[in-house]
């Protein structure tokens, strides 16, 4: 994986092939406050303060916790969805998806492998389907919504197939990875945070993760400028399967049970998420930084409806609205001359 | 032509596996109530090609749950505020196209890509649709106060036949069945009017011109967006109109009745031969596609029993991706688009 697919950039430093994200310099302070991440930011902080007012238990430090553990799964999920966002794709199947990892680390644990080898069987499993998913997009030439809504059906039924009727229940080997702290922050957002930064700094800096942007920004002049647009959109599928794969030993440490349904919504959530925090959903731009913020405040509104008492149902809509406000505005402030 | 051939093959190859592996599949009972049950996911689906034809990435993902909601509307006005049936079938189609329009402005307005804008109602209208009786369907049992049943015209639409309403008795019977009632007074007349509207009249050659080539239909001044936002319209209104036909069906509404359909009705979409990309499908392979996934469920279900409800989506996932490939290599085979 560290070993870029395409040959490094010349380097001479007045020719860079593929243009860097505008870095924002200390000067550019208004620029910074009026990004996406910084707005989501603010919106995160005055909602759970104000939320703070009328329900004092928002902010106790074992509620802080509680979220900062819950979101572990969907914010990983989030950046893998973000780099599938920007190459101008979208993956419906990651629940289906972390099912299936969640079955493949359960398996591994009930028949005495340790916790490393059930992690490495969720990973395996979550690129395989990346895999799956990217080879039809890429040299199927499907459109990814085709795909994946398949790939959505197929690997539910495989995994419930698999699962038989009864659930899983695997020894509590990911518990501690799941649910533990580490000098007071949960584990599992101290591992997404580690997840999220390599990740970072890889799309910034190396020559593969500037070619997830062209792809995404133009495929065609991305095609002409020397990326193999199809193998860099299969790389992209299997990152985000491998996180896939992370996200499910979190959730089999944190749920204890392999179920029928496991997963079933994530894919709302991690959309959700990823176009809240500024990801555009036509593709070649948004930060990884966006996509954990956007996770945090879905996940936020979440917990919040749980303390009013309104769960689940409602949480469709809430969450619905939130997608097409924030896309809505994506759309109204990047709002180009289009006349089709 | 070569499509429709090769659907027709499909489907008569389709039955004549069933019917010599499945034992109960070829009994004119069987099929009878394989067409009666089916007739919701073919209205469902003619609805997602409407919006498929227009174009631009277009697509309706919360078809299902339109349909789920309006079915919410029809048994919240009949049994809850004992509105007149009549009065209540034409609310719950006027929600399905008000329903519509939400997307319609969402896509043709706001201008949010119908894949995102549609999968955000389709969360939002379920939600709705669970949160109006709290998940409970309707009539409901632990409401003693409300009414038991819907009327019995509602139920007729769902379980009658075509024979059974006054003046149509002349209709022959087929194989000792009757013809349903949705089949005869809902799903061709549909049809038929669709592909008349597709072939025949300027709204629907927009429709095709604006899904081929956005760009050069809009130089030859129709108005893009507008033709979207009605397509939109008309997708939900026609989804209004499932949702009523299988609330009859069942003779109750409830709220997640159409979780999965947006899969079923996109698959027999692409395998009907409507271009995701817009422009291309008519109704004869949509009714084709439809015909084979819904003896495929019904095959599927009695081969399997109990496990149906694994591999029912399973093969749906297959003929999805399978259908998808075959489209874009003919595409690149014989289009004269690059």
């Amino acid at each position: 994986m560290s070993r870029p697919l395409l040959p490094e950039p010349p380097l001479s430093p007045t020719s860079i092939p593929l243009a860097r994200p505008s870095r924002v310099k200390l000067t550019g302070l208004r620029e910074l406050a009026l990004r996406r991440e910084s707005i989501v930011l603010a919106i995160l902080v005055i909602g759970s303060i104000g939320f703070d007012l009328t329900h004092p238990t928002f902010l106790s430090s074992s509620n802080l916790e509680q979220i900062f553990t819950n979101v572990a799964v969907v914010a990983l999920v989030s950046v893998g969805m973000t780099l599938v966002i920007v190459t101008g794709g979208i993956d419906v199947s990651v629940g289906s998806a972390l099912a299936l990892c969640m079955f493949a680390a359960g398996k591994v644990m009930v028949s005495g492998g340790g916790l490393l080898l059930a992690i490495v069987a969720a990973l395996a499993a979550g690129a395989l389907v990346g895999v799956l998913n990217g080879t039809l997009v890429a040299f199927g030439r499907i459109h990814p919504i085709i795909v994946t809504l398949g790939t959505l059906n197929i690997i539910r039924a495989v995994h419930i197939g698999a699962l038989g009727k009864n659930w899983l229940v695997p020894p509590h080997l990911a518990e501690g990875l799941a649910l533990g702290t580490f000098v007071g922050v949960p584990n599992a957002w101290w591992l997404t945070m580690i997840v999220a930064a390599l990740l970072t700094t890889f799309v910034v800096w190396r020559p593969l993760g500037r070619a997830i942007y062209a792809i995404g920004g133009n495929a065609e002049a991305a095609r002409l400028a020397g990326i193999n647009v199809p193998l860099v959109t299969v790389f992209v599928y299997v990152v985000m399967g491998v996180l896939v794969g992370f996200a499910a030993v979190i959730q089999i440490g944190q749920a204890g049970t392999v179920q029928p349904n496991a997963g079933s919504g994530l894919e709302l959530q991690s959309i959700a998420a990823t176009v809240i925090g500024g990801t555009s959903i036509l593709g070649g731009r948004g930060t990884i930084v966006g996509g954990l913020l956007g996770a945090l405040l879905v996940e936020a509104v979440h917990n919040a409806l749980i303390t009013i008492g309104t769960v689940g149902l409602l949480e469709g809509l809430v969450v619905g609205i939130l997608i097409i406000i924030a896309v809505a505005a994506d759309v109204l402030q990047h709002r180009r001359q289009r006349i089709v | 032509m070569r499509r429709l051939l090769m659907l027709g093959l499909v489907l008569v190859a389709t039955v004549a596996l069933f019917s010599f592996v499945v034992p109960n599949f070829w009994q004119p009972y069987n099929l009878y109530q394989v067409i009666q049950n089916g007739v919701t996911l073919a209205l469902v689906a003619l609805a997602e090609s409407i919006v498929i034809l227009s174009g631009g990435g277009a697509i309706d993902l919360s078809v299902g749950s339109i349909l789920g909601l309006c079915g919410m509307i029809l048994g919240v006005l009949n049994i809850e505020r004992n509105v007149p049936i009549g009065i209540a079938i034409v609310g719950a189609m006027l929600a399905g196209a008000a329903l519509g329009a939400i997307n319609g402005v969402l896509v043709s307005v706001i201008r949010i890509p119908p894949l995102i804008a549609t999968l955000a109602t389709f969360y939002a209208y379920a939600g709705i649709a669970l949160q109006i009786t709290h998940t409970a369907p309707l009539p409901d049992a632990t409401r003693p106060e409300l009414p038991t049943s819907f009327p019995a015209l509602l139920i007729t639409m769902g379980n009658g036949n075509v024979q059974d309403v006054p003046g149509f008795s002349w209709v022959p019977k087929i194989a000792g069945q009757g013809i349903p009632f949705q089949v005869g007074f809902v799903y061709v007349p549909l049809a038929l009017i669709l592909a008349f509207v597709l072939l025949k009249t300027v709204g629907g050659r927009y429709l095709y011109g604006v899904g081929t080539n956005a760009l050069a239909a809009r130089f030859a001044a129709i108005d893009v967006w507008g033709v979207r936002f009605w397509a939109y319209v008309a997708t939900g209104l026609i989804c209004g109109m499932a949702a009523v036909v299988q609330t009859g069906l069942s003779a109750s509404a409830t709220p997640d009745v159409g979780a999965t359909m947006n899969l079923a009705a996109i698959t027999i979409c692409v395998l009907g031969g409507v271009s995701i990309i817009g422009g291309e499908g008519d109704v004869l392979g949509i009714l084709l596609a439809s015909l084979i996934v819904i003896f495929l469920y019904n095959g599927l279900g009695l081969a399997l029993g109990p496990n149906a409800g694994i591999w029912q989506p399973f093969s749906l996932g297959v003929l999805l991706i399978g259908s998808a490939l075959l489209n874009e290599s003919l595409r690149r085979r014989f289009s004269l688009r690059s």
